[in-house]
């Protein structure tokens, strides 16, 4: 579950002129777009959910939680958590931990990948009463040094994507052992300050996404040139039970219900139907920290090479595959030392919030997803999902916005 | 399929763009679809060659001149004028000069264009008579009298490709005269061309036409795959250049980029501003540039032939085609296949089908500064432009665009067989 702040539209000739850099492009579109969501998905699916585990006791679920969201739920859409604490509260609902900030921190620093999962657990804890077991890193990004990262921060299980590139004959309907690399002293410190236990396993379980199963209710469900159209509960229990292994993992963005797919396709429904048919027919649903408790290991596993849930290639091009899109990380990450510089040196409480909050909405990963190039080159116009008309400017709004902030770290200092 | 086009220009006789696209386009129907063309001049002079490009040996350029020397009633004065000059302006002109002697490789416009117009109708119609065809197809107003004339004396179906109107040209202020021949050309005519939908919707709105009469066919660039020497940049190594490249009046907005070139400037000192092109505007411009303060980051060159041209895209850093209505702006696509980032008023036909540009409101002279300062800024950004907007350039061929010009001649033919 994830909303970024999406950037102000500021002109290069307006740098310093503006209070807020985080209004979205027409001042108000952060807070629309969560009402419509909000209104389409988190509410009537958390609805949902809660019925369909009352019902059928057997059911719970997992879910990931960024800070971002958090941020814009407490001011626009305060119901929202307090149905997640409803559910947490029953014993219903796992809650996984992540970037605070939905960021790619884990490829450019560690402190600051350490001091966002930290930020995020303390916001998970103050509002469910929980601690997370369970990691999942931005858009499912994960390899072994990732999962190495993972096993410092003392989680135990990881989660990513199931891709055939690295499983190749393996099924990821089993539970693996991750790999982790071996990270240097220095690297372990820094990062082993943001734990919170006091044990670090050995061993770190991994759980895959069957990105067949899952896809086919977030991508596929309404679509009529699929040729399983229309996806019905018989249909998709048989694929189910053909597959081989000990456990379907199912993992999705959340606003697959009632935004992906609209709530007219009749996802609603399926969904319940699909829980309360497997709960009658003796399917086990688990949390991510049960699933790995009580399957056993089937293999060590490892990933090499970095992947993620995004497009048809898994991999990180989505983020980082052009230039523009390099330049504007690159930019971004020679700021950090500037940032912590600036803060000790402020001394007014309200601005060195502001300043560490602009500091890590700037590394949103959608900022960067909006510049990507892939499928607009070819003229797939209708794949750019964005607040901006072209992933150019989308480039520049964003490097209007940093190099203003920039300017107000260079004016501190 | 037998084409009897009628067009006042014809690479390499041209004045504006229109000459090359009638070639290109020309070109592609005989080579890629296997379509005759009698392509009709109003004069041609002995001393041009029309043979480069490849026109493919369907291609006849008919002289309206001599084609049918028992015809010939009139003999033309030699001096120019432009149709180019649209609104009032038609009827005077900055290069008059009667009674020039012969001189004829630039002059395509006579002093009197009406009278031109409807000699050329005459003659037109009159070699229309004595040939074997199936579709008329004319380009623009100077050739609609013929077209019609022609349509009237052999019965044959007339497609008319309006590469402009005057109401564009004249920023709404038209010659009521050519406004007139427009209007019965469109009336008349059984299909019309439109080079974007921006046109159509310009000829649907202001010539009260059916919707369903118009087709569009967005106009293309050739692809040339030219070498170059190296530039000699008399401007400093580290200069930025903007470049305009357009004729200088009104509709093309040249005084639009002036007025956001000092924001440009504050930021990017080093910046040069190339104004390329001739026209009625120029010294207009030169006193704003005076008055912003800036008249030494400016050059004005005036009209440029094309090898020059050429050289010009590739000393730009970025090209901007700040039209207040453009109908299409294929220099736009010529600065793109020099390997030029582009950024496009809004409001241009070149707009609805490229995707890898920048693209801004003329009259938006904030942002249009600031999409020049951060694609002078960033060279990522400005790679990314040029190399992907090449892109754009592949789906938009000739022979794809020139398919649909088949297509409506096939429709229209079809409809006679049935009479």
């Amino acid at each position: 579950m994830h909303q970024p702040w999406r950037l102000t539209r500021l002109n290069y000739l307006d740098l310093g002129t503006k209070e807020d850099l985080f209004l979205g492009p027409d001042g108000g579109l952060n807070k629309d777009i969560l009402l419509k969501v909000a209104k389409k998905s988190y509410l009537p699916t958390l609805k949902l959910f809660k019925k369909l585990s009352e019902k059928n006791p057997r059911f719970v679920f997992s879910i990931s939680i960024t800070g971002t969201l958090i941020e814009q739920l407490q001011l626009y859409a305060p119901k929202v958590i307090e149905l997640l604490q409803e559910l947490v509260a029953m014993g219903k609902v796992e809650i996984l931990a992540e970037t605070y900030y939905h960021s790619l921190a884990a490829l450019y620093s560690l402190k600051e990948f350490g001091r966002q999962v930290e930020m995020q657990q303390k916001l998970v804890n103050d509002l469910f009463d929980v601690r997370s077991t369970s990691f999942r890193n931005t858009e499912l990004i994960y390899n072994d040094y990732i999962a190495a990262l993972a096993n410092i921060l003392g989680f135990r299980t990881v989660i990513a994507e199931g891709w055939d590139k690295f499983l190749k004959w393996r099924s990821a309907n089993y539970v693996y052992e991750a790999k982790f690399e071996n990270l240097n002293i220095i690297d372990k410190r820094t990062l082993g300050k943001f734990r919170h236990t006091e044990i670090v396993r050995s061993k770190l379980k991994l759980l895959l996404k069957n990105y067949k199963l899952s896809d086919d209710i977030a991508f596929r469900f309404s679509d009529r040139n699929w040729k399983e159209y229309p996806l019905t509960t018989e249909k998709y229990f048989d694929w189910v039970d053909k597959s081989p292994g000990e456990v379907v993992n199912l993992f999705m963005d959340f606003e697959t219900f009632g935004e992906h797919q609209w709530k007219d396709t009749g996802v609603f429904n399926f969904i319940a139907d699909l829980v309360t048919k497997a709960c009658n027919e003796g399917y086990n649903f688990y949390k991510v920290a049960e699933a790995a408790a009580k399957l056993p290991v089937q293999d060590t596993l490892s990933v090499p090479e970095l992947t993620s849930w995004a497009d048809t290639e898994r991999d990180l091009s989505a983020w980082r595959g052009n230039k523009m899109q390099n330049a504007a990380l690159d930019g971004l990450y020679e700021l950090e030392p500037k940032v912590h510089a600036a803060v000790k040196l402020l001394k007014n409480s309200k601005r060195i919030k502001q300043i560490w909050d602009n500091w890590g909405w700037l590394q949103t990963s959608d900022h960067f997803y909006y510049m990507s190039t892939k499928y607009w080159n070819d003229g797939d116009v209708h794949k750019y999902f964005s607040p901006y008309d072209s992933p150019y400017e989308a480039f520049i709004n964003y490097m209007n916005v940093l190099e203003d902030f920039q300017k107000q770290l260079a004016k501190i200092s | 399929m037998k084409i009897l086009m009628f067009g006042w220009e014809f690479s390499p006789l041209v004045a504006g763009g229109l000459g090359v696209v009638c070639k290109d386009i020309t070109a592609s129907l005989s080579n890629a679809h296997g379509a005759q063309v009698t392509y009709v001049l109003p004069r041609v002079p002995h001393n041009i060659a029309f043979a480069e490009g490849g026109l493919g040996e369907k291609v006849s350029i008919a002289d309206a001149d001599v084609d049918d020397p028992s015809l010939i009633k009139f003999i033309l004065e030699s001096s120019f004028s432009n149709p180019y000059f649209a609104g009032l302006g038609a009827q005077s002109n900055i290069f008059a000069n009667t009674n020039m002697g012969i001189n004829s490789k630039k002059e395509i416009y006579g002093v009197n264009l009406m009278q031109e117009v409807y000699v050329y109708a005459e003659k037109a119609a009159a070699l229309a008579e004595h040939r074997q065809f199936d579709i008329i197809h004319s380009h623009d107003w100077m050739t609609a009298p013929a077209a019609m004339l022609a349509k009237e004396r052999t019965g044959k179906p007339m497609v008319m490709h309006v590469h402009a109107t005057e109401v564009e040209r004249a920023l709404n202020n038209p010659n009521p005269r050519i406004f007139a021949v427009e209007q019965q050309g469109f009336v008349a005519a059984d299909k019309i061309i439109a080079v974007s939908e921006l046109t159509k919707q310009k000829i649907v709105e202001n010539y009260g036409i059916d919707p369903n009469k118009i087709v569009v066919v967005h106009n293309a660039v050739e692809r040339v795959e030219k070498k170059f020497g190296p530039i000699a940049k008399t401007i400093e190594k580290d200069d930025k250049v903007v470049l305009f490249l357009a004729r200088l009046t009104a509709f093309k907005g040249a005084n639009y980029l002036l007025s956001a070139a000092p924001k440009v400037l504050k930021a990017l000192p080093n910046t040069k501003f190339l104004f390329v092109g001739g026209g009625e505007l120029l010294e207009k411009l030169i006193e704003q540039s005076v008055d912003l303060g800036i008249s030494n980051k400016v050059t004005f060159t005036g009209f440029l032939p094309h090898e020059e041209v050429d050289r010009a895209y590739r000393l730009a850093d970025v090209f901007v085609m700040p039209s207040v209505s453009e109908p299409f702006g294929i220099t736009s696509l010529e600065a793109i296949r020099n390997g030029t980032p582009v950024i496009l008023s809004k409001t241009s036909g070149a707009s609805e089908v490229l995707q890898n540009v920048l693209k801004v409101d003329f009259w938006d002279i904030d942002e249009m500064a600031n999409k020049l300062i951060a694609v002078l800024r960033y060279g990522v950004l400005a790679d990314e432009l040029a190399n992907n907007s090449k892109r754009d350039l592949e789906r938009l061929t000739w022979d794809k665009q020139t398919e649909k010009i088949m297509d409506v001649y096939q429709q229209l033919r079809g409809k006679l067989d049935y009479k």
